[in-house]
């Protein structure tokens, strides 16, 4: 068995992407009393698992988020290993 | 305009059904009976696309939408054919779930994201195309909310790439007329070279009046297409 690498890569809408399942969860938030809440962000969570020396890992998983799972016109992501 | 007889029986014209497409048979029937151009339907397995004039990416959810509507499409063999196609400068139409695919592949500029409302259209609207001329048809999608960054705008305007935009009944682009919040009401683009044409409408929805209402507005569409990419 080879060394097994996991992340995490978050994936959500750029800050000036209107995101609309954010903004009604916030506003029916706020209607309900939380009146101090500002800001409602969703991110989509991917964990990746890749059996492979970890520099190697850290390549691959950085090519899945930037080909696949995020998209550079409307999205931005962040890698963390777990 | 070019002035062209508007008979494209000699065309032929390849319809690229992917795994959860669901517009292919009615673009199919839309091209071979009143465009009447040639048309054969192709499995996106079948990556040789050698023998085609011009091909048409249907509406649908390809692989379900997962990841982002179109994204996973855009990612297979047969982009590579269609990418090469493209190059040869050879007309690709994308409609609805086909925009999307070739925005995602970034064959055309942007994204599709989802309703400003957050909810599925599904209704007739008015679209305006680029030489004024006012188009009823009919939209059906939940990630139809056209972006992209200023300069990409710009750009845009100034290749007056920007095909279609919703629109009244009288040509008006106002808020009112933009059914999903899409940036200036843009409902569709042009490549630079006016070889690629992506929009979310359903032209294919819109070639008969017994099927679809009042408006054969769709034809339009076709024609115009093929007037500028042939």
């Amino acid at each position: 068995m080879g060394h097994k690498v996991k992340y995490q890569v978050l994936v959500s809408l750029k800050d000036e992407v209107l995101d609309p399942e954010a903004k009604t969860i916030q506003e029916v938030l706020s209607k309900s009393g939380y009146t101090s809440l500002k800001d409602v962000h969703i991110s989509k969570r991917y964990e990746i698992e890749i059996e492979a020396p970890e520099s190697q890992a850290e390549k691959m998983v950085l090519a899945i988020a930037e080909g696949y799972l995020a998209n550079p016109v409307s999205q931005s992501f962040k890698i963390q290993r777990i | 305009m070019k002035n062209k007889p508007l008979d494209f029986s000699s065309v032929r014209v390849g319809v690229i059904r992917f795994l959860g497409s669901n517009c292919e048979m009615d673009a199919f029937y839309a091209l071979k009976d009143t465009v009447k151009t040639k048309a054969d339907v192709v499995w996106y397995e079948h990556t040789n696309l050698d023998g085609f004039d011009a091909l048409l990416i249907p509406g649908g959810f390809s692989f379900g939408d997962y990841l982002r509507s179109g994204a996973l499409a855009s990612r297979l063999p047969i982009m590579d054919s269609i990418r090469q196609f493209v190059a040869k400068k050879k007309p690709v139409l994308g409609i609805c779930n086909g925009f999307q695919i070739l925005t995602e592949a970034a064959i055309l500029p942007g994204a599709l994201l989802h309703n400003d409302k957050g909810s599925f259209v599904s209704q007739d609207i008015f679209i305006s195309d680029d030489l004024g001329k006012t188009l009823k048809m009919p939209i059906a999608h939940g990630e139809g909310r056209y972006y992209c960054d200023e300069k990409t705008l710009l750009r845009l305007k100034n290749k007056n790439a920007i095909a279609y935009r919703y629109s009244t009944s009288g040509g008006m682009t106002s808020q009112e007329s933009n059914p999903n919040g899409s940036i200036e009401n843009i409902a569709g683009i042009w490549s630079e070279d006016r070889k690629v044409l992506g929009l979310m409408p359903h032209p294919e929805r819109a070639m008969l009046s017994h099927l679809s209402g009042s408006s054969t507005d769709g034809r339009r569409v076709f024609e115009r297409f093929f007037e500028e990419g042939l």
